[in-house]
């Protein structure tokens, strides 16, 4: 990345992250660690782990995530979150939607090349 | 989960993030720190936790404003209601003030160190010229300090006025602020003076570089951990205000 793409960056994830959290979660409960280590891997969806947290507190309150607590080996015990029926739903209903926006953005990129 | 320790610095960037959050929903806000909370201990599980574990984990965190910023989704962070008096800028400008009042110090003080060595010349009946080095003689006084105090006057007073103001402060440490400037005027003219009385002017040199000494490290390092004291205190202030 260079300067600068992060703030393009922080534009873009607003309204799509969410969902990215819901499809990591689909058939598995996950930590906050595990989820945000996922997502920070390229630094393209997030850039720090710790604004996993606000996310998925807005998820929860939304009835689309649900946290239970499972014990670790490692140390503690760990708050896991989980997908809700909502959750599964409200991905289910992303998906066509994410995939059209996608085309029309690639589509008006492919066309403004073109046209140079 | 309720780790059994906290780390101070887990502890400081907690109560950062929640005086950050203090505008949004309280089960919300709590929900963040504590999620913010589990995330750092999960990382430090298995580790040694020296301090360079923790700061690491907190730097994979990022900065509390960031977090905040997502919880506030594109709104503006709420500002500080932190008093005037309690805010950063004050330290900083005492910093800044001090530093050039000890330079400012430094140079009036130093160019008014100076032994001066008489010669007689004596002429003999012949016409011959004879040269007799005399006695170096050490030409300044504790006085000089004066002038040193003077030029910094300016930006003494303000000092003086800012710190007696700022609550980041405890009055032993007021006084070490204030005092500051005219000691190091003192110290650096009345050492070498000092250096003179005790030895003769060959203890000037020694004393001059003694006191260099004291004032660069010692008042210098004196600033140095006062200024951040008073601003990890303002941070304190600001995340809970």
């Amino acid at each position: 990345m260079v300067p600068g793409d992060d703030s393009k960056l922080s534009h873009l994830r607003r309204g799509a992250l969410e969902y990215c959290v819901l499809a990591l979660l689909v058939g598995r409960a996950r930590y906050g660690l595990d989820i945000a280590r996922e997502l920070t891997r390229d630094g393209v969806l997030m850039s720090s782990e710790g604004t996993l947290y606000p996310l998925l507190a807005r998820l929860r309150k939304a009835g689309l995530v649900e946290t239970s607590w499972q014990e670790s080996r490692e140390g503690p015990p760990r708050r896991y979150y989980a997908l809700t029926a909502a959750g599964a739903v409200a991905l289910q209903e992303f998906r066509p939607a994410w995939r059209g926006f996608r085309d029309a953005v690639d589509a008006a990129l492919v066309t403004s090349e073109e046209t140079r | 989960m309720s780790p059994q320790t906290t780390h101070p610095l887990v502890a400081r960037y907690l109560a950062e993030l929640d005086g950050l959050l203090r505008d949004i929903e309280p089960v919300e806000r709590a929900e963040v720190v504590t999620g913010v909370h589990e995330h750092v201990e999960s990382a430090l599980d298995g580790t040694a936790r020296t301090e360079a574990d923790v700061r690491a984990a907190l730097a994979e965190v990022g900065p509390a404003t960031a977090v905040a910023e997502e919880a506030y989704a594109g709104r503006p962070l709420p500002a500080s209601t932190a008093p005037m008096t309690l805010r950063a800028w004050v330290p900083s400008t005492v910093a800044t003030l001090q530093t050039l009042g000890l330079l400012l110090v430094l140079l009036v003080s130093l160019t008014r160190v100076a032994i001066t060595s008489s010669s007689t010349v004596t002429e003999s009946s012949g016409g011959r010229r004879t040269v007799s080095e005399g006695a170096s003689v050490y030409v300044g006084s504790a006085w000089d300090a004066i002038p040193a105090v003077m030029v910094t006057l300016p930006f003494w007073m303000v000092v003086c006025v800012l710190v007696a103001i700022c609550g980041l402060w405890r009055p032993a440490e007021k006084a070490a602020l204030v005092l500051l400037l005219p000691a190091s005027a003192f110290a650096l003219s009345g050492l070498p003076a000092l250096g003179d009385a005790v030895v003769g002017v060959d203890g000037v040199t020694p004393a001059a570089y003694a006191a260099l000494a004291l004032v660069v490290l010692g008042g210098g390092g004196a600033l140095v951990v006062l200024v951040r004291r008073a601003l990890r205190r303002s941070r304190g202030v600001a995340a809970r205000s």
